[in-house]
Protein backbone atom coordinates (compact mmCIF):
# COMPACT_ATOMS: atom_id res chain seq x y z
CA UNK A 1 0.00 0.00 0.00
CA UNK A 2 1.16 3.56 -0.54
CA UNK A 3 0.38 6.79 1.26
CA UNK A 4 1.03 10.31 0.03
CA UNK A 5 2.62 12.27 2.92
CA UNK A 6 4.36 15.62 3.30
CA UNK A 7 7.59 13.69 2.72
CA UNK A 8 6.37 12.08 -0.50
CA UNK A 9 5.00 8.63 -1.17
CA UNK A 10 5.47 6.04 1.56
CA UNK A 11 5.13 2.29 1.07
CA UNK A 12 3.72 0.28 3.95
CA UNK A 13 2.17 -3.04 4.85
CA UNK A 14 -0.89 -3.81 6.94
CA UNK A 15 1.32 -5.09 9.76
CA UNK A 16 3.18 -1.77 9.98
CA UNK A 17 0.04 0.01 11.20
CA UNK A 18 -0.12 1.15 14.82
CA UNK A 19 -3.62 1.68 16.20
CA UNK A 20 -4.42 4.19 18.94
CA UNK A 21 -8.01 3.14 19.73
CA UNK A 22 -8.74 6.44 21.54
CA UNK A 23 -6.82 8.61 19.09
CA UNK A 24 -4.36 11.22 20.30
CA UNK A 25 -5.28 13.62 23.10
CA UNK A 26 -7.29 16.43 21.54
CA UNK A 27 -7.10 14.73 18.14
CA UNK A 28 -9.42 11.75 18.62
CA UNK A 29 -9.90 11.15 14.89
CA UNK A 30 -6.21 10.26 14.46
CA UNK A 31 -6.19 6.56 15.28
CA UNK A 32 -3.93 4.80 12.78
CA UNK A 33 -0.26 5.59 12.28
CA UNK A 34 3.00 4.50 10.77
CA UNK A 35 6.36 5.16 12.37
CA UNK A 36 8.80 6.59 9.83
CA UNK A 37 12.52 7.01 10.36
CA UNK A 38 14.01 10.48 10.32
CA UNK A 39 17.61 9.39 9.74
CA UNK A 40 19.25 6.06 10.56
CA UNK A 41 20.41 6.13 14.18
CA UNK A 42 18.48 9.29 15.03
CA UNK A 43 16.31 9.33 18.17
CA UNK A 44 13.70 11.19 16.09
CA UNK A 45 10.90 9.56 14.15
CA UNK A 46 7.72 10.68 12.48
CA UNK A 47 4.38 9.44 13.71
CA UNK A 48 2.63 9.52 10.37
CA UNK A 49 -1.18 9.60 10.47
CA UNK A 50 -2.98 7.31 8.04
CA UNK A 51 -6.29 9.01 8.80
CA UNK A 52 -5.01 12.46 7.90
CA UNK A 53 -1.92 12.04 5.70
CA UNK A 54 -0.87 15.69 6.07
CA UNK A 55 -0.29 15.07 9.80
CA UNK A 56 3.20 13.81 10.63
CA UNK A 57 4.08 14.38 14.27
CA UNK A 58 7.74 14.65 15.18
CA UNK A 59 8.43 12.23 18.02
CA UNK A 60 11.61 11.44 19.91
CA UNK A 61 13.04 8.78 22.19
CA UNK A 62 12.83 10.83 25.40
CA UNK A 63 15.82 9.04 26.96
CA UNK A 64 18.09 10.45 24.26
CA UNK A 65 17.76 13.80 26.05
CA UNK A 66 16.38 13.04 29.52
CA UNK A 67 18.29 10.03 30.81
CA UNK A 68 16.33 9.79 34.07
CA UNK A 69 12.86 10.08 32.54
CA UNK A 70 10.60 7.75 34.52
CA UNK A 71 6.95 7.92 33.43
CA UNK A 72 4.65 6.03 35.79
CA UNK A 73 1.81 4.35 33.94
CA UNK A 74 -1.49 3.78 35.71
CA UNK A 75 -2.73 0.18 35.86
CA UNK A 76 -5.64 1.22 33.61
CA UNK A 77 -3.20 2.39 30.94
CA UNK A 78 -1.38 -0.95 31.06
CA UNK A 79 -4.72 -2.74 30.75
CA UNK A 80 -5.77 -0.57 27.79
CA UNK A 81 -2.49 -1.40 26.07
CA UNK A 82 -2.58 -5.09 27.07
CA UNK A 83 0.91 -4.50 28.46
CA UNK A 84 2.45 -7.20 30.60
CA UNK A 85 6.04 -7.28 31.82
CA UNK A 86 7.03 -9.42 28.88
CA UNK A 87 5.48 -7.23 26.17
CA UNK A 88 7.85 -5.02 24.25
CA UNK A 89 6.91 -1.41 24.86
CA UNK A 90 8.09 1.79 23.27
CA UNK A 91 7.64 5.24 24.76
CA UNK A 92 7.93 8.35 22.61
CA UNK A 93 7.50 12.05 23.31
CA UNK A 94 6.26 14.57 20.78
CA UNK A 95 8.90 17.18 19.94
CA UNK A 96 8.27 20.79 18.95
CA UNK A 97 10.89 23.01 17.35
CA UNK A 98 10.32 26.72 16.65
CA UNK A 99 11.08 27.41 12.97
CA UNK A 100 14.83 27.90 12.49
CA UNK A 101 15.56 27.49 16.22
CA UNK A 102 16.55 23.90 17.01
CA UNK A 103 17.97 25.12 20.34
CA UNK A 104 14.40 25.95 21.40
CA UNK A 105 13.23 22.36 21.00
CA UNK A 106 10.82 21.07 23.64
CA UNK A 107 9.62 17.57 24.44
CA UNK A 108 6.18 16.80 25.85
CA UNK A 109 7.21 14.68 28.83
CA UNK A 110 3.79 14.96 30.49
CA UNK A 111 1.86 13.40 27.62
CA UNK A 112 3.98 10.54 26.24
CA UNK A 113 2.91 8.04 23.61
CA UNK A 114 3.07 4.48 24.92
CA UNK A 115 3.08 1.68 22.39
CA UNK A 116 2.73 -2.08 22.76
CA UNK A 117 5.03 -3.12 19.93
CA UNK A 118 3.93 -6.73 19.67
CA UNK A 119 0.19 -5.95 19.60
CA UNK A 120 0.73 -2.73 17.60
CA UNK A 121 -1.52 -0.64 19.83
CA UNK A 122 -0.78 2.69 21.43
CA UNK A 123 -2.17 5.33 23.73
CA UNK A 124 -1.23 8.89 24.57
CA UNK A 125 -1.42 9.32 28.32
CA UNK A 126 -1.39 12.37 30.58
CA UNK A 127 0.84 11.50 33.54
CA UNK A 128 -0.25 12.23 37.09
CA UNK A 129 1.70 14.43 39.44
CA UNK A 130 3.88 17.45 38.95
CA UNK A 131 7.15 15.84 37.87
CA UNK A 132 7.08 16.53 34.14
CA UNK A 133 6.05 19.39 31.89
CA UNK A 134 4.40 19.61 28.49
CA UNK A 135 7.15 21.88 27.12
CA UNK A 136 10.39 20.54 28.54
CA UNK A 137 13.34 22.44 27.06
CA UNK A 138 16.09 19.98 26.35
CA UNK A 139 18.98 22.31 25.57
CA UNK A 140 19.45 23.82 28.98
CA UNK A 141 21.01 22.31 32.02
CA UNK A 142 18.14 22.69 34.46
CA UNK A 143 15.88 20.07 35.96
CA UNK A 144 12.33 19.87 34.60
CA UNK A 145 10.25 22.66 36.09
CA UNK A 146 7.48 21.61 38.43
CA UNK A 147 4.11 21.66 36.69
CA UNK A 148 1.19 23.50 38.20
CA UNK B 1 -24.73 25.80 31.06
CA UNK B 2 -26.56 23.90 33.76
CA UNK B 3 -25.66 25.28 37.19
CA UNK B 4 -26.19 23.20 40.33
CA UNK B 5 -25.36 23.87 43.97
CA UNK B 6 -23.88 20.95 45.90
CA UNK B 7 -22.42 20.40 49.36
CA UNK B 8 -19.41 18.35 50.35
CA UNK B 9 -20.01 14.59 49.88
CA UNK B 10 -22.92 15.27 47.56
CA UNK B 11 -22.55 14.35 43.93
CA UNK B 12 -24.00 14.69 40.48
CA UNK B 13 -24.63 11.91 38.01
CA UNK B 14 -24.06 12.41 34.29
CA UNK B 15 -25.81 9.87 32.09
CA UNK B 16 -25.99 6.36 33.50
CA UNK B 17 -22.42 5.78 34.50
CA UNK B 18 -20.52 8.97 35.35
CA UNK B 19 -20.59 10.36 38.88
CA UNK B 20 -18.79 13.47 40.14
CA UNK B 21 -18.48 13.75 43.94
CA UNK B 22 -17.53 16.93 45.82
CA UNK B 23 -14.88 15.64 48.23
CA UNK B 24 -13.56 18.78 49.85
CA UNK B 25 -13.82 22.55 49.59
CA UNK B 26 -10.94 24.55 50.98
CA UNK B 27 -10.77 28.24 50.11
CA UNK B 28 -10.48 28.49 46.33
CA UNK B 29 -9.80 24.80 45.82
CA UNK B 30 -12.37 22.10 45.27
CA UNK B 31 -11.44 18.41 45.27
CA UNK B 32 -13.59 16.27 43.04
CA UNK B 33 -13.88 12.52 42.79
CA UNK B 34 -14.92 11.12 39.45
CA UNK B 35 -16.34 7.67 38.84
CA UNK B 36 -16.53 6.83 35.16
CA UNK B 37 -16.13 3.81 32.88
CA UNK B 38 -12.57 3.20 31.69
CA UNK B 39 -13.31 4.28 28.14
CA UNK B 40 -14.35 7.75 29.33
CA UNK B 41 -11.19 9.84 29.41
CA UNK B 42 -11.06 12.43 32.19
CA UNK B 43 -8.49 15.22 32.02
CA UNK B 44 -7.82 18.60 33.56
CA UNK B 45 -8.94 20.94 30.80
CA UNK B 46 -5.79 23.05 30.60
CA UNK B 47 -3.59 19.94 30.40
CA UNK B 48 -5.78 18.45 27.69
CA UNK B 49 -5.64 21.68 25.65
CA UNK B 50 -1.90 22.09 26.02
CA UNK B 51 -1.21 18.50 24.96
CA UNK B 52 -3.51 19.03 21.97
CA UNK B 53 -1.51 22.17 21.06
CA UNK B 54 1.80 20.32 21.42
CA UNK B 55 0.52 17.50 19.21
CA UNK B 56 -0.35 20.01 16.50
CA UNK B 57 2.90 21.88 16.96
CA UNK B 58 4.96 18.68 16.58
CA UNK B 59 3.23 18.15 13.24
CA UNK B 60 4.52 21.49 11.96
CA UNK B 61 8.23 20.95 12.49
CA UNK B 62 10.46 21.54 9.49
CA UNK B 63 12.67 18.44 9.09
CA UNK B 64 15.69 20.66 8.46
CA UNK B 65 15.37 22.03 12.03
CA UNK B 66 15.78 18.61 13.66
CA UNK B 67 19.04 18.44 15.61
CA UNK B 68 21.45 15.55 15.31
CA UNK B 69 21.40 13.20 18.26
CA UNK B 70 22.80 15.07 21.22
CA UNK B 71 23.34 13.23 24.45
CA UNK B 72 23.72 15.58 27.41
Amino acid sequence: MTLSTRFGMVEYNEEDILTFPQGLLGLPALKRFLILEHKPGSPFRWLQSLDEPSMSLLVCDPWAYVADYDPQLRPTDETDLALTDSEARMILATASIPPGKPEGMTLNLLGPLVINLSKRIGKQIALDGGTYTIRHRVFQRSRPAVAA
Amino acid sequence: MLVLTRKVHQSIVIGDDVEVVILEVRGEQVRLGIRAPRDVAVHRKEIYQQIQEENRSSANVDPSDIPDAHLP
